[in-house]
C-alpha cells in the first residue's frame, strides 16, 4: 500500500531530512513512527500526502507514484487517502456535519448519500449529537474525533496522521487510538506519527523508528 | 451546476459575513470614487462644450461686395464640414440692430450718420455642435485664416484672446482629468486588490484544507471568483447608486439655490450602456482580483507549511 525506495530528501541548505528509505507497508496494517524532532517523520508524511516530493528514490502510495503525480492526479490521489493533524484543521465556520461530508462533495456524491455516509461516520466516532455545532464548541478530543470522521468518511485506502494524539490528554489519546484502531480493522491502512513511547509499546504495533533521516529500526 | 456554486458562494457570503461586509465596503467605496470621478468629468466636459457651442465668428464684408461674391461666400463657409449654421446680416439689418442696441445707452451716437454708414453687412458663424471643446480653437482659426484671404472679406472677428484662453483651459482640464483618471484607478485597483487579497488569505485554511482532501485547483478557485465576481457587482451597483444619490442632490441644489448659472439643465447622469459597463467592469475585477489572489495560495502544493 505503501511504498519507499530508495528514497532521498534533501532541502537548500542542503539538509538531509530523508537517507535511503526503504519501506513496505501493506494492506491493512497499522505502523506507528517515531523519532525526536527534526528525524524526518514530516518529510516523510508530506511525501506520503503528496504535498512533496523525493529528490530521488521512488515513492508509491494505493498504486500512485507520487513523483509523477500531475496537478489533476494530485486531486485524485487525496482523495483516496485520509489525513489527521495533531491541531485538527477543521473549518471554524462550518458545522461538524459540514466538515465530515467536505470530501464527499468533492468528490461528487448526490446529497442523499452524504447525509447517509456522514451520520454513519458521526455514529461510528460518537459525534451524532454534535453534528450541528461549530468547532469551536466542542472539545479537543470531539475536534480530532471529527477530523478522523472526516478522512476516513470516503473510505480511503490509507489514513495517515500526524501526532494525532499530541493536543490531547491521556485517557481521550486512548479514545483516539482506539478510534484508529477501528478504522484500520475496517482494512484502511494506518500509518500514525508519534512521540508517545508510552502508547507505542501498550499498542504493540509495528513501530518504525527514524533518526537523522534514517530508519534505525522496524519492529 | 451554477445554482449549487451559487447557493455554495451565498452559504459562504453568510458564514463570513463580517469579512464579506468589511470588504464590500472597501470595493464599493474604491467604485464609488471612480464613478464619481467619471460623472465628474463628464459633466464638467459637457458643462464647458456648451459654453464652447457660444462661441460665434463675424465675419465682416467689404463696401460694395456684390450679392453675387456674398452668395458665394456664404456657401463657402456652408461647405466647411465644422460649420454649423451661418445667417447673414446685411448692413440694413445691422444698422437697424445697432440702433435698438443703442438707443437707450447712447442716444447721441445715432446721430453721427458718417459712423453709422460705416457698418458693413457681415455672416455669424457658428460652428457644428458635435465638435469636442478642445478643437474649437484650431477650427476657428483655420477658418478665420481661410476667409481671411477672401477679397470680399474685411474682417473676421471670433473673440480671439478669450477664444485662446478658452482653448487653453480645455486642454489643460483634459489633460488633468485623464491624469487624474489614471491615478484613481491605480488607487481603486491597488485598494481594491489588498483587501481581497486580506479576504482570501484570511481563509487560507479554508484554501488549504480543500486542497488536503482532493479539490482539484478548478474546484478550489471558482467559487472565490464567483464570490469576487458577486462582491464586484454588488460594490458597483451601490456605487452607481450612491453617485445618483448624489447627482439628484447636485441638480437641486443648482435649480434652486444657482438657478443664473442655468447650469441644470446641462447635467447628465451616465447613460445606461456606461452603467452596465461599468457594472461589468466591476463584476469581473472581482473575479479577476479574486482569482489572483487564489491562484497565489492554490498552487498544488499549498498546504506544504504541514
Amino acid at each position: 500500500m505503501i511504498e519507499f525506495s530508495h528514497v532521498y530528501k534533501t532541502y537548500p541548505g542542503p539538509i538531509h531530512a530523508l537517507k535511503n528509505i526503504d519501506l513496505q507497508i501493506g494492506k491493512g496494517e497499522f505502523v506507528f513512527l517515531t523519532g525526536p524532532s527534526g528525524a524526518g517523520k514530516t518529510s516523510l508524511f508530506k511525501m506520503i500526502s503528496a504535498f512533496d516530493t523525493a529528490t530521488s528514490g521512488l515513492v508509491t502510495v494505493s498504486g500512485y507514484n507520487i513523483s509523477q503525480l500531475s496537478e489533476t492526479k494530485v486531486a485524485e490521489f487525496r482523495r483516496k487517502i485520509g489525513v489527521v493533524f495533531q491541531d485538527f484543521r477543521l473549518l471554524r465556520d462550518r458545522t461538524i456535519f459540514e466538515n465530515v461530508a467536505l470530501p464527499l462533495q468533492i468528490r461528487g456524491d448526490r446529497p442523499a448519500v452524504i447525509q447517509r455516509r456522514v451520520q454513519e461516520v458521526l455514529e461510528q466516532v460518537g459525534l451524532t449529537h454534535k453534528y450541528d455545532q461549530f468547532p469551536e464548541f466542542i472539545s479537543g478530543g470531539e475536534q480530532q474525533r471529527t477530523a478522523i470522521a472526516r478522512a476516513v468518511v470516503h473510505q480511503p485506502g490509507v489514513l495517515i496522521a500526524d501526532e494525532p494524539t499530541g493536543n490531547l490528554d491521556p485517557q481521550l489519546s486512548e479514545e483516539i487510538m482506539d478510534l484508529l484502531e477501528r478504522v484500520c480493522s475496517q482494512g484502511t491502512t494506518v500509518f500514525v506519527a508519534t512521540h508517545d513511547h508510552e502508547m507505542v509499546k501498550r499498542r504493540s504495533k509495528r513501530v518504525i523508528q527514524l533518526k537523522d533521516g534514517l530508519i534505525v529500526g522496524d519492529q | 451546476m451554477i445554482r449549487s456554486l451559487f447557493q455554495q458562494r451565498m452559504g459562504s457570503l453568510k458564514r463570513n459575513w463580517t469579512l464579506q461586509f468589511s470588504t464590500l465596503i472597501v470595493v464599493t467605496a474604491c467604485y464609488l470614487v471612480v464613478c464619481g470621478s467619471f460623472l465628474l468629468s463628464q459633466n464638467l466636459q459637457k458643462i464647458l462644450t456648451v459654453w464652447g457651442e457660444e462661441l460665434q465668428m463675424t465675419v465682416y464684408l467689404s463696401e460694395n461686395t456684390e450679392s453675387s461674391d456674398v452668395e458665394s461666400l456664404q456657401k463657402k463657409i456652408e461647405d466647411n464640414p465644422n460649420v454649423g449654421k451661418v445667417s447673414f446680416v446685411s448692413k440694413d439689418r445691422a444698422l437697424e440692430d445697432f440702433r435698438a442696441q443703442m438707443a437707450s445707452y447712447a442716444p447721441d451716437i445715432l446721430n453721427e450718420k458718417e459712423l453709422l454708414s460705416l457698418i458693413p453687412a457681415s455672416f455669424q458663424v457658428s460652428l457644428k455642435e458635435s465638435l469636442k471643446a478642445v478643437d474649437h480653437v484650431k477650427v476657428l482659426d483655420a477658418l478665420a485664416g481661410n476667409l481671411k484671404t477672401e477679397k470680399s472679406v474685411a474682417e473676421v472677428s471670433y473673440g480671439q484672446e478669450w477664444v485662446q484662453k478658452y482653448g487653453q483651459f480645455i486642454y489643460y482640464f483634459e489633460k488633468a482629468c485623464q491624469a487624474l483618471g489614471i491615478i484613481i484607478f491605480c488607487a481603486a485597483l491597488f485598494v481594491l486588490s489588498n483587501v481581497i487579497r486580506a479576504s482570501v488569505q484570511s481563509r487560507r485554511q479554508e484554501i488549504e484544507v480543500l486542497e488536503l482532501i482532493g479539490a482539484t485547483p478548478g474546484m478550489i478557485r471558482r467559487p472565490f471568483m464567483v464570490e469576487g465576481a458577486l462582491i464586484g457587482f454588488v460594490s458597483s451597483m451601490l456605487a452607481v447608486g450612491l453617485c445618483y444619490f448624489a447627482y439628484i442632490n447636485i441638480v437641486a441644489f443648482f435649480e434652486n439655490e444657482l438657478k443664473f448659472l442655468q447650469l441644470s439643465q446641462h447635467l447628465h447622469f451616465l447613460g445606461w450602456t456606461l452603467i452596465a459597463g461599468f457594472c461589468l467592469a466591476g463584476t469581473l475585477l472581482g473575479a479577476l482580483g479574486s482569482y489572483l489572489c487564489v491562484r497565489q495560495i492554490n498552487d498544488g502544493w499549498a498546504a506544504s507549511s504541514l
